[in-house]
């Protein structure tokens, strides 16, 4: 793949030359967009609990009422700017040659990645459990799985759902061109 | 402006997002920071550890025996603000002196909406020697779903 477009521009009176980084443009405009794509992981526990994953907007659905947390609401939306900002300054340091170019790519490829990494590693806790959170079903990580809970004289019976959505894996790809980008800008 | 400025500035940047955002999110809660960090959550657990099954919700109405038929009713005022679908009831009962058994068991699938009085109809057949001896009930079964969840209850002797 061709990394870059050689484009002759005046600039006034001397005839300067830009290199745009069309992989580092690429990813800037996917970076943007991917904190406007939905959720990421999504688990249900029958119709009791449905849980949205998405780094940016999480949402609880508990007994059919939607819970709103603040703080995670607030911190959603500060990831937000941060990855759009990135992107944006992703796009400005892929298309411009100037010697803060460098920098601001290194910055806008960098970010998503650790929220991938986070949002990845937040699944896995939950599948395998967080020490002194137990609980007393696995939640598998993509897939359905019957659980059945015994109790003295009750049987209770649900199905766990959970998957990956498409936006996880946009969001992977992202990162990972993000990361391709920050090497090659060194 | 530098390089080592820029470089500074950067790296400010993603924290100085992150503080803001909490700092005004904090700021829109009024500084309370109990409902900050917890939200609506435990005004949604708390409408629901209200619910409380009670012996008064559920109970024999009505029963009729008519030769070998015996059908009995149940009503059941339901406690839960969300659907309940009754899937099955199996009472299973025998005469005190000849310790015949007998069961029966609800005539069909019933859905009881959030807080509905719903009548139950049981049916079943007694054996003929039961007809004028007293009976005693053993066991019951209830399946009910709700919410997805499938719960099984099981009470009385031998009751699994």
């Amino acid at each position: 793949m061709s990394e870059t477009i050689e484009v002759s521009e005046k600039q006034g009176d001397s005839k300067g030359e830009r290199k745009i980084n069309v992989v580092g443009l690429f990813t800037g405009i996917l970076t943007i967009l991917v904190p406007f794509l939905g959720a990421w992981w999504e688990l249900r526990i029958g119709e009791a609990f449905f849980f949205s994953l998405n780094p940016f907007n999480p949402e609880v659905i508990l007994f059919g009422e939607k819970t709103m947390i603040p703080v995670i609401y607030w911190l959603g939306f500060s990831f937000r700017i941060l990855i759009v900002l990135s992107g944006g300054l992703l796009i400005l340091g892929s298309i411009s040659s100037k010697w803060w170019s460098r920098h601001l790519v290194k910055f806008g490829s960098s970010k998503l990645i650790w929220v991938v990494a986070g949002t990845f590693i937040s699944i896995l806790l939950l599948n395998l459990g967080i020490p002194g959170f137990e609980l007393p079903f696995k939640i598998p990580l993509s897939g359905v799985s019957t659980e059945v809970l015994k109790l003295e004289n009750a049987r209770i019976t649900f199905q766990i759902y959970s998957r990956f959505t498409e936006t996880f894996w946009i969001a992977t790809f992202t990162s990972v061109l993000g990361v391709y980008v920050r090497l090659k800008s060194k | 402006m530098g390089e080592t400025t820029l470089k500074v500035i950067l790296w400010i940047l993603p924290w100085l997002l992150l503080i803001s955002g909490i700092g005004y999110g904090l700021y829109q809660s009024d500084g309370d920071i109990e409902h900050f960090m917890i939200g609506n959550l435990p005004t949604i657990l708390q409408k629901f550890s209200k619910i409380k099954i009670s012996k008064d919700d559920f109970g024999l109405k009505k029963i009729d025996i008519a030769g070998k038929s015996i059908v009995a009713q149940f009503y059941f005022d339901s406690p839960f603000p969300f659907p309940v679908k009754i899937k099955d009831i199996l009472i299973q009962g025998e005469g005190k002196k000849s310790n015949v058994e007998f069961e029966i068991e609800l005539e069909k699938e019933v859905m009881i909406q959030p807080h509905e009085n719903s009548t139950l109809t049981l049916r079943g057949n007694l054996p003929l020697n039961l007809e004028k001896e007293e009976i005693e009930l053993k066991k019951a079964k209830i399946i009910m779903e709700i919410l997805g969840i499938t719960i099984e209850i099981r009470e009385g002797r031998g009751a699994r």
